[in-house]
């Protein structure tokens, strides 16, 4: 199920939160909205977690983590890391990188068996990544874009890709990850999907930008709801074509 | 061949272009992009993992997916990642393991690898192209929508490309290529949205004729074959009709064969003055209160007229209409709309097909705009062969969704392209066609400005008006003339002009600060001084022993405040100097001495030492005053310390005090010896004398005891409310009984101790007791009360 959310009146929902399967992690903000929701849609099953790194709140953009493990930047200070270790399940591993590009999640794009990333990222960096997040590490690009981790978002059932994404790249990108992608925009046109929506194997948050054909792609992409991609297909038909022409 | 223009209406020009004709090649969008969408639609409902075993970046092929995964860890991959990021050709794996031996490539991996990439654009050849298609490639993306465009054509041009560049074939090739199907692409989707259609004929030119002209918008033909029969019919039906319609402004016309028929223009005021729109929807939006104003109603009624006017023309050309091929009209907004279709019998059928909206913007509605509007569309603009077309034919940049392709807009991306009003022959020789394009760029450039203009200043250019200038300056300017130029006017107006001089002399209030030069310009100054002031003390004869002994004294004395040794000092000089005077005067009787003259001391020479500064620029003065010691200050200043002396700082030895008893000292003494110094300088505010000192502190004194006063008022005045306080708090804690016996006791008292109260009844007295009441009258037991009401009842 995608839902729709905003941060402070910003769609870019991926900035300020980090989902993952086994937790979830919301930027501290004025408001108690963003929070709610996702605490209404996920609190059931993982931790929500109220958390800045380095004192910011786009935490999205600072970490990496899938359900085996995170990594924060090395600016995370000690009290933040504390209270996100307290707070994270016990059988997340919780890592701080030295690493120049800082801002991990703009550099690496994961879920929970392989993770693309930026091709200058170090290389001890990489081995803590594929330690951590017990992932199979790619350097690749997006769309001749370094920023791996800004212009795809990925899951276990899919991925969606910057939308200038060639074909040929999205073949072998789908065949590096063994999950079917799509090129796609977010929040009415958004090119950089990872900071407008975050997504795990159940759920997704979108900006509120996000249209409806959109949505319907992210929700079969990511196989969301139960409809099959063909169902989508035969009833959104018209919308999409209109919005082709 | 040349871009041209010919006339739709002129049968043989018509007739040569379009001899053959196809739509041309840019113009075959429509099925093409519905393609697409299905393949859109086809991969989404796909959705699977691609099974692809190839490096697009490497231009390898894997065996198996073991392969692939390894592959995308190594060096060689990367290397080739960053070379295609820096728009540079991959290197294959046997060349990477050459540099890799060469140590070319040391360091690829890493964020520490900074300015290796430079180091390798050096050796490796230059790019291609692909920085500009990326360009391209950003520009097209349009719509929201989150497809990709794909094609079968595509995905095997795709795989045709990776198998050459698997065997080797040369890269930028490939790139040319892209690029040049990009613009193709580029053209498509421009064209395609184009207000003309695009036809080549068999002699393989290009030319356009306006869509409107085909089609409804409605009924855009599926096929090529019905475009082209729709093209050679515009040639035949030439009778057409153009109305025109905005702003209280009507013209329209009908043309036969490029020829005006008949034709009408009409203007009313409808228009709001300054706010724009028109009046019915004004009183539409204030519903119920209608403006009553005269302009108002004027409007209102104009409006109407107008409506019944135009119908009327209308309705007296309805055989013109009739026979019209077309109705090409514009009529902007629900108001103008209404004029030609709304009505019990519009002047004009909604749906009927002829009818056409104009395609392009148009001015205000006058006949001389229907005939350009008429010129325009009229015109059949030939490109030239097709490859001229797609390298002239610009691609205009992106608009918003809701602005159409205006004519304007293409003709200024192509300079020759601009229709004139004129019918060309088909075949004119050179030098007219020169002419023609001289004339027709000139055109352009000036619609160009124009529509530049248009966007910078919105208000029509005005003379600033002439008003008469004010009396005054007219009279003085006049006068002014006169004295110019007295020769050749008599003295017309007899004002005098009066010239004053006036110097204003601020010197006598400036002069206290007269030496404080900011020290940078000083410095300057000072330099060549301090030069020669050197010579003169290297002239000066060696102070001799006791003037050197009283300096010391007086330094430190000065610096410690001591007035003992200072006026020991001063005694001593003071000695010596009567010494040398008597010896001085011995000498000029005749008498011998055993003393040399010059080294006499003299009442000059502690003066000048008095007034020496340290490196400071203190005097012993300065020391003095600013130790606050008021002896050696009056002493220093009765020798003759100058008070104007400057230090470094700019402070006065007055200025350089602390404390106030130390200033008055100086104070006092300019009052002791008001013609001792100069003391303009000084800073001394003037000064100060006893019988000053004596008003002060009886003034002081005075304001002391008023203050001592005041205080014991104010302290009286707390004390009563104290009291008050009390009371009040005591009364306040009685019950209510209390405090009316308390009232009532305090009213006896006032009253000198008389019985107040007596029972009404028998008269005893009630004082201290509660009375009881009946009627306002109060008695002392009920008994009487009770003998009260009997007597009363009875």
């Amino acid at each position: 199920m995608a839902v729709r959310v905003q941060f402070e009146n910003n769609n870019e929902v991926g900035v300020f939160s980090k989902l993952t399967n086994s937790y979830c992690l919301v930027a501290i903000g004025g408001s108690e909205n963003f929070y709610s929701v996702f605490e209404a849609e996920l609190a059931e099953t993982i931790p929500v977690v109220h958390t800045s790194i380095a004192g910011c709140r786009i935490i999205g953009r600072l970490c990496v983590g899938n359900k085996n493990g995170m990594l924060v930047p090395s600016s995370t200070t000690d009290t933040e890391l504390q209270h996100i270790r307290n707070s994270l399940p016990d059988n997340v591993k919780l890592q701080r990188v030295e690493e120049r590009l800082s801002a991990l999640g703009n550099v690496i794009a994961c879920n929970d068996y392989v993770a693309l990333v930026h091709p200058d990222l170090d290389r001890e960096t990489e081995e803590i990544l594929a330690d951590t997040l017990n992932v199979e590490v790619f350097r690749q690009t997006v769309a001749s874009n370094v920023l791996v981790g800004s212009y795809c978002v990925l899951s276990n059932q899919g991925g969606l890709v910057h939308p200038q994404t060639s074909i040929q790249d999205q073949d072998e990108l789908s065949s590096l990850l063994q999950v079917p992608l799509v090129a796609g925009t977010i929040n009415r046109g958004s090119e950089v999907i990872a900071a407008g929506m975050v997504v795990n194997d159940w759920a997704s948050f979108c900006g509120t930008d996000t249209t409806s054909t959109e949505l319907s792609v992210i929700e079969s992409v990511f196989k969301l709801n139960e409809s099959t991609p063909a169902a989508i297909a035969s009833t959104m038909r018209a919308s999409l074509i209109e919005s082709m022409s | 061949m040349d871009h041209q223009v010919f006339r739709i209406h002129n049968r043989d020009d018509f007739v040569n272009i379009t001899k053959g004709i196809k739509v041309a090649q840019c113009m075959q969008l429509k099925s093409a992009s519905a393609l697409g969408v299905e393949k859109v639609l086809c991969q989404l409902e796909e959705l699977v993992v691609s099974d692809s075993l190839s490096c697009s970046f490497c231009n390898t092929v894997f065996e198996d997916k073991a392969q692939q995964r390894l592959h995308y860890k190594l060096d060689w991959h990367r290397y080739n990642l960053k070379q295609r990021l820096g728009g540079l050709k991959s290197i294959s794996e046997g060349n990477f393991s050459l540099m890799a031996d060469k140590d070319d490539v040391s360091s690829i991996s890493g964020s520490e690898s900074e300015s290796e990439n430079d180091d390798e654009t050096g050796t490796s050849e230059t790019g291609s192209s692909r920085t500009d298609s990326k360009a391209g490639n950003s520009k097209t993306t349009s719509s929201s929508i989150l497809i990709p465009v794909d094609d079968k054509n595509r995905k095997e041009e795709r795989k045709r490309k990776i198998a050459e560049s698997v065997s080797d074939s040369s890269d930028t090739e490939l790139d040319e290529d892209a690029l040049q199907k990009k613009r193709a692409q580029e053209l498509l989707l421009v064209a395609s949205r184009h207000s003309k259609v695009f036809f080549e004929n068999d002699e393989g030119n290009i030319f356009s004729i306006y869509r409107c002209l085909l089609h409804n918008k409605k009924e855009i033909p599926e096929l090529d074959i019905e475009m082209v029969a729709q093209a050679l019919e515009s040639g035949k039906n030439t009778t057409w009709t153009v109305i025109m319609l905005g702003g209280g402004h009507f013209a329209a016309a009908v043309f036969q064969n490029g020829i005006p028929v008949v034709h009408k223009t009409y203007h009313c005021y409808t228009v709001r003055a300054k706010q724009g729109g028109s009046q019915s929807s004004r009183d539409n939006r204030s519903a119920g209160t209608h403006p009553k104003s005269a302009g108002a109603s004027l409007r209102r009624y104009n409006e109407a007229a107008l409506i019944q006017h135009i119908q009327e023309i209308l309705e007296s050309w309805t055989t013109h209409l009739v026979s019209s091929s077309l109705i090409l009209y514009r009529a902007v907004g629900p108001q103008n709309r209404t004029v030609l279709f709304g009505g019990k019998n519009p002047p004009l059928d909604k749906n009927d097909p002829r009818l056409r909206p104009l395609p392009f913007p148009t001015r205000r509605a006058t006949f001389n705009e229907v005939k350009r509007v008429y010129d325009i569309l009229s015109s059949l603009e030939v490109y030239g062969s097709a490859t001229e077309f797609t390298d002239s034919f610009p691609i205009s940049p992106k608009q918003p969704i809701r602005k159409k392709v205006s004519k304007v807009d293409i003709l200024d991306g192509i300079p020759e392209s601009t229709p004139t009003s004129e019918i060309i022959p088909p075949f004119t020789n050179g030098a007219v066609d020169n002419e023609k394009s001289k004339r027709m760029s000139q055109t352009s450039l000036e619609r160009q400005y124009r529509s530049l203009k248009s966007h910078i200043d919105r208000a029509k250019p005005r003379k600033s008006p002439r008003r008469p200038l004010p009396d005054i300056v007219a009279r003085l300017a006049q006068s002014s003339s006169e004295s110019e130029s007295d020769d050749d006017s008599g003295p017309t107006n007899e004002v005098p002009l009066i010239e004053q001089s006036l110097e204003m002399d601020f010197n006598e209030h400036l002069q206290a600060f007269q030496d404080t030069v900011p020290r940078y310009i000083k410095a300057k100054k000072g330099r060549r001084q301090k030069r020669k002031s050197k010579k003169e003390k290297n002239d000066e004869p060696s102070p001799n022993a006791s003037l050197y002994n009283l300096k010391q004294k007086l330094w430190t004395a000065c610096k410690l405040g001591d007035i003992e040794l200072l006026s020991s000092a001063l005694e001593s000089a003071l000695s010596e100097i009567q010494r040398c005077q008597s010896l001085e005067e011995q000498l000029a009787n005749g008498q011998e001495i055993n003393e040399d003259p010059t080294n006499f001391m003299k009442m000059d020479n502690v003066v000048k030492l008095v007034n020496e500064s340290n490196e400071e620029g203190n005097t012993p003065l300065h020391l003095a005053a600013n130790g606050g010691y008021l002896k050696v200050v009056w002493s220093l200043l009765e020798i003759g310390s100058d008070p104007c002396n400057k230090n470094k700082k700019f402070q006065t030895p007055y200025t350089a005090t602390v404390d106030k008893e130390t200033r008055n000292t100086f104070r006092r003494f300019m009052a002791a010896n008001p013609n001792k110094f100069d003391y303009t300088k000084s800073q001394i505010p003037g000064p100060l004398t006893d019988e000053m000192e004596l008003e002060l502190a009886e003034k002081k004194k005075l304001l002391k005891k008023a203050k001592r006063e005041k205080e014991k008022i104010k302290k009286k005045e707390l004390d009563n409310q104290r009291q008050e306080e009390a009371l009040k708090k005591r009364f306040l804690n009685l019950s209510d009984r209390e405090k009316r016996a308390l009232a009532a006791e305090r009213r006896i008292m006032q009253q000198g101790g008389m019985i107040f109260s007596r029972c009404f009844e028998c008269g005893t007295d009630m004082t201290n007791q509660i009375p009881f009441e009946y009627n306002a009258n109060r008695f002392c037991s009920m008994v009487c009360l009770k003998s009260h009401r009997g007597v009363k009842q009875n």
